[in-house]
Formats: structure tokens, C-alpha cells, sequence
């Protein structure tokens, strides 16, 4: 079903004291792919400094600048219209890195035990779901228990997380369990913050699930990247001088027109 | 040759007081130590090496094509000459590369193919290093410190000049410079390889540069000089991939230049050697180099590897449990001379412990036939001892040719049972002469 949805991603970061020489790489502007078109999409920086786009290795977009002078905060909106129709999705190929190991995404001895006990379907989409529900079985949300660096490992040990550390031992099992898989992070319909899920390639297409969810995407989810994990896609990353602290407000909304 | 010997005190002082060391780390600290230079030269025959010449012309050419081939096409693996576990489990391949042709399509610009000469009279190749090689400063400064205590010894043996390592480094710089300034980047002077890096931006002509020397602007490198700021095109660097641009690899490097990549993507700079080669100087990949050169230039590799097994392959796997007493076994994730264990040497214990481990990760390691290698004399106090050795030939490739280095870097293990000669595992070096006939 063929829907627009309206996007506002708007992060703001605070500085304690102002920070300069400020580098910045940010992936907060969705990409058009079979499925998702972006029908017009705009950036705002504040301080306004030029930026360039570029694509990373994985396809996603990345806009890239530096604000050199002392400033004692960096803003940045994006906002547009996305058009989103899963019967448009086309098969593609799978890179092969999909299929491994990656820095967050390394199995533990227990999680390897846990997929030994599932008994898991033949078919590549019923093991998918299988293992989202497992996921979603052993995992307990709790946001602010877990970090950026928390690796998969540790999430499943905890058994705490929030949707990137679902999304991380999600990835981690369905690897081990012969699934091309990858994280992807974006806008799910509504308001608040950023999200993360997973796409499993079956049937040649990449297929979003959502482990945090329990369930498959669908056209309320506005993709900005995707990766081995977190660590190859976040949505903003940045190095300043400054000895000082930074603090973070994010407001996101995605909605019908 | 004699000449030499008497002078070799003080060869050794002058290269002290040029601050030729060698840093290495242990337990945590850093331990700055000179690197002992031994006075007696290896001396190679302009045949043999007319022939390992071409060898490692050809095997750093299909190194190259392996690595574009691998960031694009992915043809040597479609053909299944290479697995793919052993490119995409590899730490040195980076996805993030994936889809970007350095300038001119160079990746390894500066290698450093590690040999060794066995008893057979057979040169064989025991690694390659497609990332940061380091030490070609010690035999440039070596020779020229022998030259000014001797200058007769090199005009009557009709040794080849190495004095052209700098010239050689600066016209690989230049062919694939994309307009602006040479740069050597350096981590700074707490890196073992630090004498290095400014003696060889001295020789090429380059500015040495660290960390906050450096910066991206509109997806272009700046150096920041007293006469403003100057446009980089082309940066030999000295800090390793995952610290060389935070926003890319490692977040919390200090060491690297923010967005660097987005300067490399972008087709601005060129980055000498390129990000990824790791993948292709992996032990695990050493094995299929003679079939990259079979595969890419269709033609017969002209230098040996070491006879080496990959567990990874059942038959492969047989031989090597059957063997481990005889054997190399080599950690594939380990470098600078870690993760080497010598079969012999293990105590049945271990070599059970290592069999289980092999059995568990057979992709994790290598196994090879020990070679007996060809001792060469060094020079123990004022008596002349044989040890083991090995040579580190230095490949330039840049846009246009590919070229070695009439010289090389020989190091020899202190120890007499030691077959390991790194330099972060102790030892010392040697001049190494390519005679002109």
C-alpha cells in the first residue's frame, strides 16, 4: 500500500562550553531505493556551514562538513516527504560481508547454546520470524541500561537493551543461523526518537524485520542506513576540541500528510 | 669488507647519535631501543637479483589486482579461487572501502615482501606487508654512514647505489599526487618507527605532519603551515587504518584526521598505502598469492611461497594435525612476529591444546614447512657467528611502473636458535649490497 509520510528529524547538541575545529559526518537524510522514494528532503545546519554528500561503502548517504570557529552548539533538522510502497521493492544482490561476524555482532558461547536449543523452520522467512520472536522471548526493554559500545554479547547476557541492542543480537543469531542480515536504522511512524531494526535478504530482496516490535516493517518505517551494525551507520558522529560535556535533545516526528 | 668490520663501533655510534632506534612495546610500556647494525653486507648477485626483481614486480602487480578486484568486482572469488571467508573474515578487510578506486587504482604503493634464502639456494616469500612496511630508513642511513667510514669498499665491489630511496618514495608520491603538497603522517614520537618517518620525509622531499597538522575542509586535506594553509595531494601515512580517521574507523582515535575519507571517496588526495589492504597481506591470504598471479596475469609465479597448508581444507587439515611436530603453525589475526609457534618446540600438552584449537577455528591458522634457511655471518664481539636472517625488499608502485629498491633491510635474530627476526623481537640489521654484476 502506497503511503507519504512527512519526516522531521531535528537533533540538537549542546556544548558546556563552546567547541572548535568541530568535524562532523551525519546520516539523517533517507536515501531513495526501490520501496522508498524521498520526493523532496531538506538540511538545515545551525551554525549554517556548507556540507558535502557522498555515499559510504554500504550505499548510505553522508553529509559531511566541519564548523571551524567556536560555537556552543550544532543543530541539525532534516525534514521532507517520503513515499513508501513495499510492493516496490526489487531483488538485489547480497554483499557477502551480510553474512558474517561483525564488531558488535559476535556470537557468545551462550547465544550459540540458545540457537542449539531453538529448532528452528527450514524456511528462510519462517526462521527470520522465528528468531525475532526468540529475540524479543529473552530481551526485556530498558533504555538507558545499555550504551552505544554495548556489543551483542553483552546485551543477550544482560538480556536488557533497547532497539539497537535487539537489533545487534537479532543480527548475531540469524548470521549464525545462515541468514544474510544487516542493521538499519530510520524513522518508524510516530514521534520521539530514532529507531533501529534489521533486514534479513530472503528471496533475493532485504526484508525488514523488527525485533524490538516483534514484527515486519512495513511502510510506516523511513530508512536512513544500514550496515554490519550500529557501528558502520550512526546517524551522526562528530570530533571537536573542547574539554567539556555534550548533551543530546532529539525530537523526531513521521506522519501522514 | 675488513674496512667495514673496524669501523663498525662507530658506524653504530654515529647511527646512535642520529637517533636510529627502534621502539618497542612490552607489558604496557614503551622501550625505545637502538637497532643493532652488523657490519658484514648480504651480498646479492645482479642474476639472482635480475630474477627476484621481476618476481616481486610480479607479485606486488597481482597484490594490487587483487585488492581493487576485491573493493570492486569480486571476480577471484566469484571464480572460487579465493574463499570468501578468507576475504570477509579478515580484520584487514574494511566494507567501508567497498566501491572507492583510489587514485590512479594504486592500493599498495609502498610494500615490503619479506624472503628468505633457504639452503637450497631458493628464495622464498614469508609474508607480504601491504599496510605501513616500515624500515628501509635503516639500510639508507646504514649505507651512507659505510660509505663515509669506506668509500674504496663500494667503489671496487660494484655495489648498486640505494641512495635513490627517497626519489624513488617522492616519484610514487608525485604520480599519484592529486595537486597539492606531499605529506608523511606520522602518529608522533612516541611511535617506534618515528626516526623513520622524518628521515624519509626529509629524503622525499614531503613535510612531516602529525594529528592537529591536518585537517579536511569541502572534502579537500589541508596542511596548516606558517604560510597558511596548503593543499595536500598526496599523503604517505604512517598510522594504521582503523586510527586514520575517527569519524570513518576507530571513534576514539586522537592520532587520525577527521574525514579524511571523505577526502579519499571524493578523489582528492591519495592516500599512500591505501585503507584495506589488510586484506590482502593476511597470513591466510599469503596462501592463494601464487594463485593470484596464475589468476590475474596468467602467468607462473617466478618466486616460491614457503610450502604452506591451510587447515581450512580437510586434506590440508590431515596433514597438519599429522605434522604439528615438524611444523610453522601461524595465528592468521597476529603480526610482527606474535603468534608464530614452532611445533618442535611445544611440549605435548601444548601441541594438544594447539590441535583443539585448530580443530575449533581452522580458519584462524596457517601451517608451513620450516625452511632451512641460509645462515649469514654477523659479527659477535670479535668473533665472526652464523645466524638467521631474512630480507625485506622494499616495492614501489605508482601510477605508472612498478619498481624495487636496489637495497632492502636484512635483519638476523641475536639469539642463534631464534629463527624469528623481527625487529620488535630483538636482533639487528644489515646493509644489503646488490652487486652490479
Amino acid at each position: 500500500m502506497r503511503r507519504d509520510l512527512h519526516f522531521y528529524c531535528d537533533i540538537l547538541l549542546e556544548f558546556g562550553a563552546p567547541v572548535t575545529g568541530h568535524a562532523f559526518a551525519l546520516r539523517c537524510m533517507p536515501p531513495s531505493f526501490p520501496g522508498q522514494e524521498i520526493l523532496d528532503v531538506t538540511l538545515d545546519l545551525d551554525p549554517q556551514v556548507p556540507y558535502a554528500r557522498q555515499r559510504d561503502g554500504f550505499g548510505n548517504l553522508l553529509q559531511i562538513g566541519r564548523v571551524e570557529g567556536p560555537h556552543d552548539h550544532f543543530r541539525y533538522t532534516a525534514r521532507g516527504t517520503a513515499r513508501l510502497d513495499m510492493s516496490c521493492r526489487r531483488e538485489e544482490p547480497c554483499h557477502p560481508v551480510f553474512r558474517f561476524p561483525s564488531a558488535y555482532t559476535a556470537i557468545s558461547p551462550e547465544m550459540e547454546d540458545h540457537l542449539r536449543g531453538l529448532r528452528l523452520p527450514a524456511d528462510p522467512a519462517d526462521r527470520a520470524w522465528a528468531l525475532a520472536q526468540a529475540v524479543r522471548a529473552r530481551m526485556t526493554y530498558a533504555p538507558g541500561e545499555t550504551g552505544v559500545a554495548t556489543t551483542a554479547a553483552q546485551a543477550y547476557a544482560s538480556g536488557r537493551g533497547v532497539c539497537q541492542d535487539f537489533a545487534h543480537v537479532y543480527l548475531a543469531l540469524a548470521r549464525q543461523a545462515g541468514l544474510a542480515a544487516r542493521y538499519a536504522n530510520g524513522l518508524p511512524e510516530g514521534e520521539g526518537a530514532s529507531h533501529a531494526w534489521c533486514e534479513v535478504w530472503l528471496d533475493g530482496c532485504w526484508t525488514g524485520i523488527d525485533p524490538t516490535r516483534g514484527r515486519w516493517t512495513d511502510e510506516g518505517y523511513i530508512r536512513f542506513g544500514v550496515g554490519r551494525d550500529f557501528g558502520d551507520c550512526p546517524i551522526e558522529r562528530g570530533v571537536f576540541l573542547g574539554l567539556t560535556d555534550q548533551r543530546q535533545k532529539v525530537f523526531m516526528r513521521v506522519s501522514e500528510q | 669488507m675488513n674496512d667495514l668490520i673496524r669501523h663498525a663501533q662507530q658506524i653504530n655510534q654515529q647511527l646512535a647519535r642520529y637517533g636510529v632506534k627502534f621502539g618497542i612495546y612490552k607489558n604496557g610500556e614503551f622501550h625505545e631501543r637502538l637497532f643493532p647494525f652488523d657490519a658484514i653486507p648480504r651480498v646479492i648477485t645482479a642474476r639472482e637479483w635480475d630474477s627476484l626483481e621481476k618476481g616481486l614486480i610480479q607479485r606486488v602487480n597481482a597484490l594490487n589486482l587483487f585488492l581493487k578486484d576485491v573493493y570492486g568486482e569480486k571476480r577471484i572469488i566469484a571464480d572460487g579461487v579465493v574463499p570468501e571467508d578468507f576475504v570477509y573474515r579478515s580484520p584487514g578487510y574494511l566494507p567501508q572501502c567497498e566501491g572507492i578506486v583510489p587514485v590512479k587504482g594504486v592500493y599498495s604503493h609502498i610494500s615490503g615482501i619479506d624472503l628468505v634464502k633457504g639452503k637450497d639456494g631458493v628464495w622464498y616469500i614469508l609474508e607480504d606487508n601491504l599496510r605501513i612496511p616500515s624500515g628501509a630508513s635503516y639500510p639508507l642511513i646504514a649505507r651512507e654512514l659505510c660509505r663515509r667510514c669506506s668509500p674504496d669498499t663500494f667503489r671496487h665491489n660494484g655495489v648498486l647505489d640505494n641512495r635513490n630511496y627517497g626519489q624513488l618514495l617522492r616519484r610514487t608520491m608525485d604520480s599519484v599526487n592529486t595537486g597539492g603538497i606531499n605529506v608523511v603522517f606520522t602518529p608522533g614520537r612516541y611511535n617506534a618507527a618515528y626516526f623513520e618517518h622524518s628521515y624519509l620525509a626529509e629524503q622525499a622531499g614531503a613535510v612531516l605532519a602529525e594529528a592537529g597538522d591536518l585537517y579536511v575542509r569541502d572534502s579537500v586535506l589541508y596542511y596548516r603551515s606558517t604560510q597558511g594553509d596548503q593543499r595536500v595531494g598526496a599523503v604517505y601515512r604512517r598510522v594504521s587504518d582503523e586510527y586514520m580517521d575517527p569519524l570513518t574507523f576507530e571513534a576514539s582515535s586522537l592520532i587520525g584526521i577527521p574525514n579524511l575519507m571523505a577526502a579519499y571517496r571524493a578523489g582528492n588526495v591519495a592516500v599512500l598505502n591505501a585503507f584495506g589492504n589488510g586484506v590482502a597481506d593476511d597470513k591466510g591470504i599469503y596462501y592463494f598469492v601464487p594463485k593470484m598471479i596464475r589468476y590475474y596475469l596468467k602467468e607462473e609465479p617466478i618466486l616460491c611461497n614457503a610450502p604452506t597448508y591451510l587447515p581450512f581444507y580437510e586434506e590440508d587439515r590431515k596433514y597438519v594435525l599429522d605434522h604439528m611436530d615438524t611444523l610453522v603453525i601461524k595465528d592468521v589475526a597476529e603480526a610482527g612476529g606474535y603468534g608464530v609457534v614452532f611445533g618442535s618446540k611445544l611440549t605435548c600438552e601444548q601441541l594438544s591444546d594447539l590441535r583443539n584449537t585448530i580443530l575449533a577455528q581452522p580458519r584462524r591458522f596457517i601451517a608451513q614447512e620450516a625452511i632451512d634457511f641460509q645462515d649469514l655471518p654477523i659479527m659477535e664481539g670479535e668473533e665472526q657467528v652464523e645466524r638467521k636472517a631474512d630480507l625485506r625488499a622494499f616495492v614501489l608502485s605508482g601510477a605508472d611502473e612498478t619498481v624495487v629498491w636496489p637495497s632492502g633491510l636484512t635483519r638476523f635474530s641475536r639469539n642463534p636458535d631464534s629463527f624469528i627476526v623481527n625487529s620488535s623481537q630483538g636482533g639487528g640489521f644489515k646493509d644489503t649490497w646488490i652487486l652490479s654484476r
